[in-house]
């Protein structure tokens, strides 16, 4: 069964520069979408069960870390992998947001091996 | 006026050679570009100087840095640096990066505004982590925001005066094969005064702290004649003035007091800091994919393993600046008594299938599956867009729900369809990836087309108890391939298209496993 990705950015450009690098890893995604928000992800997440999710920290109205602790209550995600994508610097946030239920990270500046190595084990 | 010292205007600039440095290597690793940057100059001067510098438009990254660096300083590239940057990290085709690295305009400038602060945060994420790296008591860096345009007549808009002293360390930038440009890094020398004098590092930053950029940006008065704020939008964004400067605001995520951590390697081409030559050069190149490693702990926890098989995509070639003349029509409302009446499934069902199909051996269980309803195999979610909503709306809705179908129409009355064929067939042939080196604004422009004026209409429809024959049927003679199930009142239920029919056709053949779902959205388009 083919695997589903969500990414979720509040940058349009970032959000294609994620899904660009992605397809260059080699790694395939069955189905692709994209969240502008951590509300509209979660509106999504709602809907049915998504296998990967690329989130964002930084983001208004709901950041990453609150997105994160939110889809952890929905049933739909209680197997879905939720990898945080952020600044390498933003070690005390990466800490946090792990506590509160992602999967893992991935720091930028990112590169399609990156994703390779984070998002294969998921995948199989 | 204070005058930072020599040794510490000649640290900063090491710093910043490192700095830059970083930049280049990032960038070079995340878009596979050969990148390289080489300081040119160092020199202090009162802000207005910068104009000798900078003479068209910039983008001026603003950063707050805590620390032993503590107060605002700037990161400014000129304008072949905007275009050529921000052209890169959305893959602009080659002669549309050079044409506006060299002519173009605010208007240009700002369609990339969004690529341009992307390029501000990865910038400022890469000199934090020198910093954090080289300098003793740096605590973080947080890109307050981004400004494009002309400032030096209003200096303000950056946060500074005219007559403001800075120290400006200045280098040439290159990404191959595009032309060099000027980048500079500008300190105001009061700034430098204060360098080492650092505050004791501050408890770390909530978690929530970063998120809010009301509070990591403090607010300042604009005047009305001020440049455009461009906050990141929630929704739509609004349409930009093209006349004015753009400054658009979002602090990057704050980092870490500084960390202890073991430095980085070096990295080949690196000036390395104390070895500060007559001018610095700085190279930075793509490494090539590399089957991947063990996972290191260091970004994650999550082990690895073996790669897997390259992904690929393409799709068709359409005619150039066409309408697509195929368009989607199911039934009329008022012919759906010819489907829904004849429900007799085999007969008037089967009666339009190849007489060989027919007279081979039936598969067991085709009649059944034939006879199936609309509302027994339509997809329920079926996404919509509004009349005014343009090209590149409507393909990135079918980008994010992998549908080739969006039902076009205002709280839920249906007014028309959109099918992958009528977006290929309404942008211009050069928005494809084959034809990218060619591609012209005017071409982007096809993007921009409201999608009313490309729908088709109108919508033939079947209601939800439409047998499978009866839509394949309704497909076959009206040439669609895809109805929207519709109740009495005319409200949208569902839709079937013909990868819901074949699917259906597939499945009933005990004998063979068909699962997942093929592509079905029009190609990326940036």
């Amino acid at each position: 069964m083919g695997k589903s990705l969500m990414i979720v950015d509040d940058s349009a450009t970032m959000r294609k520069i994620i899904m660009r690098t992605v397809r260059m890893s080699g790694l395939e995604f069955e189905r692709t979408e994209e969240a502008g928000s951590g509300v509209e992800a979660l509106e999504k997440l709602k809907t049915g069960p998504v296998d990967v999710v690329l989130c964002d920290i930084n983001m208004p109205e709901m950041n990453g870390t609150e997105m994160v602790k939110q889809a952890r209550q929905l049933p739909t995600c209680a197997s879905t992998k939720i990898i945080m994508v952020s600044t390498e610097s933003a070690e005390d946030l990466i800490k946090q947001v792990m506590a509160d239920g992602a999967d893992g990270y991935i720091t930028k500046p990112f590169t399609p091996e990156k994703f390779q190595e984070k998002l294969t084990p998921l995948l199989n | 006026m204070a005058v930072a010292g020599t040794d510490i205007v000649t640290r900063i600039a090491e710093l910043s050679d490192d700095a830059f440095a970083a930049f280049c290597e990032d960038i070079a690793g995340m878009f596979g570009v050969e990148m390289r940057c080489e300081r040119r100059q160092m020199q202090t001067l009162p802000v207005r100087g910068l104009r000798d510098h900078f003479k068209k438009l910039v983008v001026v990254h603003l950063s707050k840095a805590d620390g032993a660096l503590d107060g605002t300083f700037h990161l400014v590239f000129d304008q072949g640096g905007l275009f050529v940057l921000s052209g890169v990290i959305v893959m602009l085709p080659e002669t549309r990066i050079i044409e506006e690295a060299k002519r173009g305009s605010i208007e240009d400038a700002t369609n990339l505004q969004d690529a341009a602060r992307e390029v501000g945060n990865l910038l400022v994420g890469s000199w934090d982590r020198i910093f954090r790296e080289e300098c003793p008591g740096h605590q973080h860096f947080v890109k307050t925001s981004t400004f494009i345009g002309k400032p030096w007549d209003k200096p303000e808009q950056i946060e500074l005066q005219a007559n403001t002293e800075v120290a400006v360390v200045l280098y040439e930038m290159a990404i191959e094969p595009y032309p060099p440009f000027t980048c500079a890094a500008v300190f105001p020398t009061a700034l430098l005064d204060r360098f080492g004098q650092a505050k004791p590092p501050a408890e770390p930053a909530p978690p929530e702290a970063p998120n809010k950029p009301q509070d990591a940006v403090p607010a300042k008065p604009v005047e009305p004649s001020a440049p455009v704020v461009a906050q990141k939008p929630a929704g739509p964004a609004a349409p930009p003035k093209p006349a004015e400067p753009v400054i658009s605001q979002k602090p990057t995520e704050p980092v870490a007091p500084a960390a202890s951590g073991s430095p980085a390697p070096d990295s080949p081409g690196k000036v390395q800091a104390g070895e500060k030559p007559a001018t610095a050069r700085i190279e930075a190149k793509a490494v090539p994919p590399q089957t991947p490693q063990p996972a290191a702990a260091k970004d994650g926890d999550i082990p690895s393993s073996a790669p897997a098989d390259l992904a690929n995509g393409s799709n068709g070639v359409i005619s150039p600046g066409r309408r697509s003349p195929s368009i989607d029509v199911g039934l009329l409302p008022s012919e759906l008594a010819t489907v829904e009446g004849g429900v007799a499934p085999r007969p008037a069902g089967l009666s339009f299938l190849d007489s060989a199909y027919i007279q081979s051996v039936p598969q067991p269980g085709l009649a059944e599956v034939l006879s199936q309803r609309a509302s027994d195999i339509m997809e329920k979610d079926v996404v919509w867009a509004g009349p005014e909503e343009t090209v590149q709306d409507v393909i990135a809705k079918m980008q994010q729900h992998n549908v080739g179908y969006v039902l076009i129409g205002v709280n839920g009355v249906l007014e028309g369809l959109v099918s992958n064929s009528n977006i290929l067939g309404a942008v211009s042939l050069y928005l494809r990836p084959m034809f990218a080196k060619w591609r012209r604004p005017q071409d982007d422009a096809t993007l921009g087309v409201k999608v009313k004026w490309i729908m088709s209409r109108p919508v033939r429809t079947v209601r939800p108890d439409a047998t499978l024959a009866g839509m394949i049927e309704s497909m076959r003679r009206c040439g669609g391939r895809c109805l929207p199930v519709v109740d009495a009142k005319g409200a949208v239920q569902g839709m079937v298209t013909v990868f819901d029919i074949l699917l259906r056709i597939l499945e009933s053949d005990k004998s063979m496993s068909w699962q997942g779902r093929p592509p079905q959205a029009p190609p990326l388009m940036i």
